[in-house]
């Protein structure tokens, strides 16, 4: 088949219409210091779903903000530059920075494109905020331009540890010594970190470690470890998992008929409405630590709590009905933050101003939309007011039942049923 | 020793998936002498497909089985006489970037159209996603998809030498000269062959998606996994190629059990080994990874 030009000509003003009215707010920057900011995040590829959770959380908060007037009294623009996995995070970080010219870069869920694209943006003197990575050592390098709203994966696995060892264990009746754990994490940055702060605290508690295995999250199998499981009978399982091997882990775990009394994840698959879908009625019960937007809006300042509400309505509003997902909250969060309390503070696109403003910045907990405050640590620039809450599939919902005041269930069913039986919980 | 029969049957269900996985590609390779790097695409597509006829019509996968297929061999005729029969007897290296154009391509309007969640459906009613044997679980969704692939390969060998178009095919993947002297039309073949390989993929991914689950790069996870089947059971040969994923799949398995942190890498550390001792595979022709189309 050969394109006439005519045909090609047809076609080309075709396609370019349809992407002009499918995209009604992209607008044209026009002046010199408008809020242009770069935006990092794996949009394609296997990390490319909660990637895309993440950016529809920073689009929404750019579009409420320019709704609301913008920044500096323009329009804010973002430049999106897609990175599948880290290989790519370097050479896009330094198109954002050379060819965009931005001054500020947020990013990127996955740890080891943040740890590869903030070294660029640092080496450039570009403003690095990290939404959501929370491999340790991003923050461990001494850099002054970057900055992390999530907690580190010390707290998340640590705090998830803990939360089992205070909430969990007690209502097994184990005391530590005997209560026999096994530890599943896939094995880039983030699962690496958070199994081994994980493993710390429960070694420091005495329990019974009888497993600690890392996977790959590409895997098209987890038979295997299932089958380890059934021989070693953990009575807890802590596991940290992407989505995909997530999914394929808990399925295979039902199909095997693995009986554990308790199973936590951290963050990753274990709080997406795509891991409820695959599981079904089976995913209630199943506990969770990392960030929610489904926590109890009364542990959130008056003004924060109408941000919660109009986050949630606007989300389902603009994105044909969709829930958020945390990794959306933590997203907008970022976002907002940057766009409604650091930006106007600094009071220009200058990244030294932006970098004044951002350590002084002396928000309470409770003063965003996911129940944490803000204040980086001057040493780290970590934000030292964020903090993982802990939720249960119950109903098929994700709730979040601790820490106070931002829980609003209590955590059912321990030790759980058997599978198949969960639909009650 | 139950859970060394548990592994082995894990294993075994797995490499049936394998097998099923990496026929189409070995067929278009055995046939056509074409390594198509868009394969796991085409998975992707049939895994698509799966999911789509279960959410929009409510048709379980296994039934809508024959209509993947009909869709996808025709979708694997349009691949060849839009694309491939341009490049066929050009030099690998063109074949390799179209088809490797090709992937990239499909992923991205994948992720256009369907965004980048990941999808999967629910075939089995609560409670029935696991047969009991003797202490044994063996997952529903995995058994009917390595019932598949036994049935598929099973019937693709009766065709290659039983059928008087099959033998055609296979005269073609021999000697493509002699075959022409003898009256065969290659492109009728080339059409066919492509038609019966991506067919067979997207089956593939129809079966899989109930254990699985589809999202735009899914294809990648699985592409290599074919790639050491193929050469580890021998280019061009379907027997190869159940021997191959029943091999890998068990192997994998039982390496995951004993050293999960390795089980990645043995497939390749194996196929590394086997090209070293028998380039041409287990059961591969001696002389097939030279051959290509003159």
């Amino acid at each position: 088949m050969t394109l006439s030009r005519r045909t090609f000509g047809k076609l080309a003003v075709g396609a370019a219409a349809t992407t002009t009215l499918s995209m009604p707010f992209i607008r044209r920057a026009s002046a010199a210091d408008a809020a242009k900011l770069g935006v990092l995040l794996p949009l394609s590829g296997p990390l490319a779903s909660l990637g895309n959770d993440v950016m529809r959380g920073f689009d929404l908060a750019k579009q409420m903000i320019n709704e609301q007037g913008g920044v500096f009294g323009q329009d804010v623009e973002l430049a999106i530059v897609d990175v599948p996995s880290s290989t790519e995070a370097t050479s896009q970080a330094t198109r954002l920075i050379t060819s965009e010219r931005v001054k500020v870069i947020m990013g990127s869920y996955a740890s080891s494109i943040s740890f590869a694209a903030s070294q660029v943006a640092e080496r450039n003197k570009v403003v690095y905020f990290e939404q959501g990575a929370v491999a340790d050592d991003i923050t461990s390098r001494g850099f002054k331009y970057l900055f992390r709203f999530i907690y580190p994966a010390s707290e998340l696995g640590g705090g998830g540890a803990q939360f089992m060892l205070d909430a969990v264990a007690p209502k097994l009746g184990i005391p530590n010594e005997q209560l026999k754990v096994a530890l599943l994490y896939e094995d880039s940055f983030y699962g690496t970190a958070v199994g081994e702060s994980a493993r710390t605290v429960l070694e420091k508690a005495g329990v019974q470690i009888v497993d600690a295995t890392s996977y790959s999250y590409k895997t098209t199998d987890l038979s295997p470890m299932v089958q380890r499981y059934k021989e070693l009978q953990p009575d807890v399982l802590i596991v940290c998992q992407y989505t995909p091997d997530g999914i394929l882990f808990w399925r295979q775990a039902r199909e095997a008929g693995l009986s554990v009394k308790a199973m936590i994840g951290n963050g990753g698959a274990h709080n997406v409405n795509e891991f409820a879908e695959a599981m079904g009625d089976d995913v209630n019960g199943i506990l969770n630590a990392g960030t929610s937007v489904y926590i109890n809006k009364a542990g959130l300042e008056p003004e924060t709590a109408k941000l919660f509400d109009l986050f949630h309505s606007e989300h389902e509003k603009r994105f044909d009905g969709r829930k958020p997902s945390a990794h959306t909250g933590m997203g907008f969060n970022a976002m907002w933050t940057v766009l409604k309390d650091i930006l106007p503070a600094a009071g220009s696109m200058d990244t030294q101003a932006i970098r004044e403003a951002s350590l002084a910045l002396d928000k309470p907990i409770g003063s965003t939309i996911v129940g944490w405050g803000v204040k980086f640590d001057p040493e780290t620039q970590n934000n030292t007011r964020a903090f993982p809450t802990f939720d249960q599939w119950q109903g098929k919902q994700i709730r979040t039942v601790a820490p106070d005041p931002f829980g609003i269930a209590d955590v059912k069913a321990i030790p759980m049923p058997e599978w198949g039986q969960r639909g009650d919980i | 020793m139950d859970t060394l029969i548990q592994l082995i049957i894990s294993g075994a269900l797995l490499g049936g998936v394998y097998a099923l996985a990496a026929l189409g590609l070995n067929l278009i390779f055995g046939v056509a002498k074409v390594i198509n790097f868009a394969h796991g695409e085409f998975l992707m597509l049939g895994m698509y497909a799966g999911y789509w006829l279960m959410t929009l019509t409510g048709i379980n996968p296994y039934y809508g089985a024959p209509f993947i297929a009909v869709a996808f061999f025709l979708l694997g005729a349009v691949f060849y006489l839009g694309i491939m029969r341009f490049t066929i007897y050009r030099p690998e290296l063109t074949q390799v970037f179209v088809t490797l154009g090709l992937s990239i391509a499909l992923q991205n309007l994948a992720l256009m159209f369907w965004q980048a969640d990941y999808r999967t459906i629910q075939t089995m009613p609560q409670g029935m996603s696991s047969l009991q044997l003797g202490g044994m679980h063996l997952p529903t969704d995995r058994v009917i998809a390595f019932g598949f692939a036994m049935v598929i390969l099973i019937a693709v060998i009766i065709f290659l030498r039983k059928t008087f178009t099959g033998r055609a095919i296979e005269a073609v993947s021999q000697d493509l000269m002699a075959a022409q002297l003898m009256g065969i039309n290659p492109q009728k073949i080339f059409v066919l062959t492509f038609g019966l390989g991506i067919a067979i993929t997207g089956v593939a991914g129809g079966v899989l998606i109930p254990s699985f689950y589809a999202f735009p790069s899914v294809g990648t996870f699985f592409v290599l996994v074919a790639f050491v089947v193929v050469v580890l059971g021998g280019l061009g040969s379907v027997t190869g190629t159940i021997v191959g994923g029943l091999g890998l799949g068990i192997i994998e398995t039982l390496g995951g059990y004993v050293a999960p942190d390795l089980k990645e890498a043995l497939p390749f550390v194996l196929l590394i080994l086997l090209l070293a001792i028998r380039p041409h595979g287990l059961l591969g022709i001696k002389g097939a990874e030279k051959e290509t189309l003159k």
